[in-house]
């Protein structure tokens, strides 16, 4: 195998739901790729897609009825199914962490079961041999007495201990990829600093690549390699953290810097045209509408991602500024 | 006399926590825990803290959604415990309260006109004026072009906050309390309702409470700051003060947990590490004493008190009273 | 309410249940055209043909039959539908009323109100119905008054207990805060902004409700302890199938008519009001989800 294979290639991946008779396009034609061993943050704001996004990548969405999900998906260059298969989960090539730790434990079982479970499923291992790695894990995702925590159940801990341990599940299976979708959202802002740096050590002793979705760009300013920016549906920006905050090529990313107040700064916030409120697609570019440098030809075209400058792509035909 | 507008004295809320229908021994717990301190006319006083800290209970007693367990609090002098529900309604125009979640916030089953009518309704603004109000309102906070029949399914969530600010102002209050009033927001529409937020201070004279878990939404539009930890106010400071030098452990460790949307900003809290689980106060000493890195002996023995260590800033900690 | 009604048509389930209560709607208000009553001040009573005690099959004299004593089946069918419709509505309005108001009102206040009350719903709770309402029934006598009576006195508990735990939830909204932090009465947010939001499972219970008192009623008829003999119920005429439902040795659906007809009518009036509750029900979750 080529060694500069991206990890991760989705193609035209379309996710459309069907609602009351019309196609909601939540994932429109979005490409991506993802290198080994890298942080990637997909940011946007909610009704972007990225957690459609997310459940399209783990499998996790089926094509039904009422929803169709479209493109090719590569994972280390083998194609996965855009049918939910739970070969992909026996496996356990992705692992995916959840907004609601609570939520996403059963609770009907201890803690430390649950985490047995997997090696005992996925490893076929003994009882004896899963509880001893079980423990183990529980010490790496820094909880310090394990062997009291284990024989607890989820409602008995607190949302950070049970984001712990839903990391540690994800982990028990050796997975090529971590989804995190909004890992830390619903945690207290210390203890999310707290988890935030667990998933970083995490990150460099077992170099997973971890795919990080967020609407917080301070989350991806201070923990992600690079960036994809999502604005209804679609990519509209992409590139290496530093380089998209230093100088962002799209008015959207622009505008969302523009907008987050920062600790220790009191200039005024420059805020944005606020987003439609419709799912019916537009012409042309979709931020036309709201986009300060509007041209004629957003309004009848939509733009591709184009590499703007080495690395950073964007999806604009007036990147940076440009006139 | 200063130009406080508010003053709240050793406020105290205990909530029982009953268990069961016989008698048990009584669970109680202290959502807020003999707080003091005063807002000035015209100013944005910033509460921030933790979930659970008791930040939100102090802002519902504030506007008396809540009686105190304990405690005094005065409005331009008038003590407002000391009064009746009936002689409350005269002040509760002066002060309002925006709420955290746009689509609670609004009877789904009253349409704009209706919303904005009701407080109206209640405080017997004159009914000719009514139509005249409510469309100087919708200007205010830029809804102008809106039809008023519609309900609040109808409206986004950016609009619909904008309604309950509309709503909040109705009456020309003095005072407003915000609850965490743009938490539930993406952020670009969070900039438009703290810029909007800020403009109706300095067009009406208007004084806020803050109320955030986020320390930059609280600091970019705060004049000062109070943290609260597990009902307790440790530190008060302006709000550049506690940016620059924070005193208190856990404001640090709160000022450093915060990622910074700038990757040229190293997340500070790297080097602090400390043990998850939930952490029991000693009963007598530091309500912070189990999660604080600086703790002295005193610290399990002692409760410290909030006492000014700088110009405008007090601190609750026994490092800097000893 | 437009777009509620559209939603309400779309619904294909909900259609069949509007069509079937619809129809028995209509047939209840035109029974005098349908069914001439040959004594009008009396049109609740079915018209006899004789007092045979074997059923007649479908003639001229009575188009659907006459069951045993010679009562006319389709005089009984049609006329029947005004009664289970009285009977469904007058007890589930007034079930509803008295649930939702006790219940309601115990829960926005609170405190040993809302204790005393839900002890007595308890004990309400644990009376078996059906034998509380035989036993009522048999100490008042029979008639279609006391029934209504009884399942009024030993339904409105399901509303209460329902209402409360809406209320519980509807009174902590922050539109509920927000009205009290305008100074608005207690009475005036209980009546503008609770009950209004803590209407619609109510609503979704009422419909399901009628359809289910009627069929309580009738299981009552039907043991004997329901209507006087003769008054138009189908319960009641299912009660004079009963000697003939295993019809005569080689033709066991020799008197299939005195069965058949009301068995149909109560099927399809429990039918329509279920369909119709359920796709409120399905309706009101879709708003709520927005």
């Amino acid at each position: 195998m080529e060694k500069n294979q991206p990890l991760l290639t989705v193609s035209n991946l379309t996710v459309s739901f069907k609602n009351k008779g019309r196609n909601v396009n939540a994932v429109n034609n979005l490409s991506l790729s993802m290198e080994k061993g890298e942080v990637l943050g997909l940011a946007g704001e909610s009704g972007s897609g990225k957690t459609v996004t997310a459940m399209a990548l783990a499998g996790l969405l089926a094509d039904s009825k009422h929803t169709s999900v479209k493109g090719d998906i590569f994972f280390n260059g083998t194609p996965l199914p855009t049918i939910p298969n739970t070969n992909r989960f026996k496996s356990q090539r992705i692992s995916m962490i959840f907004q609601d730790p609570l939520q996403s434990l059963n609770p009907a079982f201890t803690v430390g079961r649950q985490i047995q479970e997997v090696f005992m499923v996925r490893k076929k291992m003994t009882k004896r041999r899963a509880r001893a790695l079980s423990l183990d894990l529980l010490r790496q995702v820094k909880i310090s007495s394990p062997e009291s925590v284990a024989p607890q159940y989820p409602h008995q801990l607190s949302g950070g201990m049970c984001q712990r341990i839903m990391i540690a599940i994800a982990l028990a299976g050796e997975p090529e990829l971590l989804i995190a979708d909004e890992p830390t959202t619903a945690l207290d802002v210390t203890i999310q600093a707290q988890i935030l740096q667990l998933l970083r050590q995490l990150h460099h002793t077992t170099k997973t690549p971890i795919l990080l979705i967020t609407h917080d760009l301070g989350i991806i300013a201070q923990f992600c390699h690079s960036l994809a920016i999502m604005l209804e549906g679609n990519i509209i920006e992409k590139g290496r953290v530093k380089d998209i905050f230093a100088g962002p090529l799209h008015p959207y990313t622009r505008g969302l810097l523009d907008s987050i107040p920062i600790l220790g700064r009191k200039d005024r916030l420059k805020a944005m045209a606020p987003p439609r409120h419709s799912v019916n697609p537009v012409r042309g570019c979709s931020f036309h509408g709201r986009c300060p440098r509007k041209k004629k030809i957003c309004e009848v075209k939509q733009p591709e991602l184009r590499e703007q400058e080495p690395g950073h792509f964007v999806r604009c035909f007036t990147p940076g500024g440009l006139s | 006399m200063n130009n406080a507008l508010i003053t709240i004295q050793s406020l105290e809320k205990e909530f029982v926590v009953r268990r069961g229908f016989f008698p048990r021994p009584k669970k109680i717990i202290r959502a807020v825990d003999g707080i003091d301190f005063s807002i000035n006319t015209g100013e944005t006083f910033g509460l921030v803290g933790e979930s659970g800290c008791g930040k939100s209970t102090t802002g519902r007693m504030l506007v008396r959604l809540m009686p105190p367990t304990s405690g005094k609090i005065y409005y331009q002098g008038e003590e407002l415990t000391a009064k009746t529900e009936k002689q409350m309604l005269p002040l509760r125009r002066n002060l309002q309260m925006i709420f955290q979640n746009p689509h609670g916030s609004l009877n789904p089953r009253m349409s704009l006109e209706q919303i904005l009518e009701e407080p109206l309704k209640i405080h017997r603004y004159p009914f000719s004026n009514r139509a005249k109000r409510i469309r100087e309102l919708m200007d205010y906070v830029g809804l102008s072009q809106t039809s008023m029949d519609r309900y609040p399914a109808e409206f986004s969530g950016g609009q619909r906050q904008r309604i309950a600010i509309a709503r909040a102002l109705a009456l020309d209050p003095k005072f407003i309390v915000a609850d965490e009033a743009v938490s539930a927001l993406d952020v670009s529409i969070q900039a438009q309702i703290l810029n909007l937020l800020m403009d109706l201070q300095k067009e009406l004279g208007l004084t806020y409470l803050f109320i955030s878990h986020d320390l930059g939404v609280v600091n970019y539009i705060s004049d000062r700051i109070g943290v609260m930890y597990l009902g307790k106010l440790v530190e008060v400071a302006d709000c550049n003060t506690l940016y620059r030098r924070p005193l208190h452990p856990y404001t640090k460790i709160l000022l450093a947990s915060v990622p910074v949307a700038d990757p040229n900003q190293t997340f500070k809290a790297m080097a602090w590490d400390t043990p998850e689980g939930d952490f029991p106060a000693p009963p007598a000493g530091c309500s912070f004493y189990n999660r604080c890195r600086e703790r002295l002996d005193i610290c399990s023995r002692q409760k410290p008190s909030l006492k000014e260590q700088a110009q405008g800033q007090s601190v609750a900690c026994h490092l800097f009273n000893p | 309410m437009k777009k509620q009604a559209k939603a309400l048509v779309q619904h294909p389930t909900g259609i069949i249940g509007i069509i079937l209560v619809l129809f028995w709607v209509s047939v209840a208000i035109l029974a005098p055209m349908l069914a001439p009553p040959q004594d009008p001040d009396n049109a609740y009573m079915m018209v006899r043909h004789g007092f045979s005690s074997l059923p007649n099959p479908p003639n001229g004299q009575s188009p659907w039959g006459t069951t045993s004593g010679g009562y006319d089946i389709f005089y009984g069918i049609i006329w029947g539908s005004r009664t289970a419709l009285v009977l469904g509505l007058v007890t589930v309005l007034a079930t509803a009323t008295i649930g939702a108001l006790a219940g309601g009102v115990c829960a926005y206040y609170g405190g040993i109100l809302d204790g005393v009350c839900m002890r007595i719903v308890d004990l309400f709770m644990g009376i078996p119905f059906l034998i509380a309402v035989i036993v009522m029934t048999t100490v008042w006598g029979k008639g279609m008054d006391k029934i209504i009576l009884a399942l009024i006195v030993f339904g409105w508990h399901r509303y209460a207990r329902m209402m409360r735990s809406e209320v519980l939830v509807v009174k902590e909204q922050e539109f509920v805060l927000a009205a009290k932090n305008m100074g608005a009465s207690p009475m005036g947010i209980f009546f503008r902004h609770v009950l209004p939001n803590a209407l619609s499972p109510i609503i979704i219970l009422m419909s399901i409700n009628i359809g289910r008192m009627v069929l309580v009623a009738a299981s009552l008829s039907f043991v004997g302890i329901g209507a006087e003999p003769g008054f138009a119920d189908w319960g009641q005429m299912l009660n004079f199938s009963r000697n003939w439902i295993s019809g005569i040795p080689g033709a066991p659906f020799y008197y299939w008519y005195t069965y058949a007809y009301a068995s149909v009518a109560i099927f399809t009036f429990v039918l329509g009001w279920t369909l119709l509750g359920d796709a409120l029900g399905t309706m009101y979750g879709k708003q709520e989800a927005y």
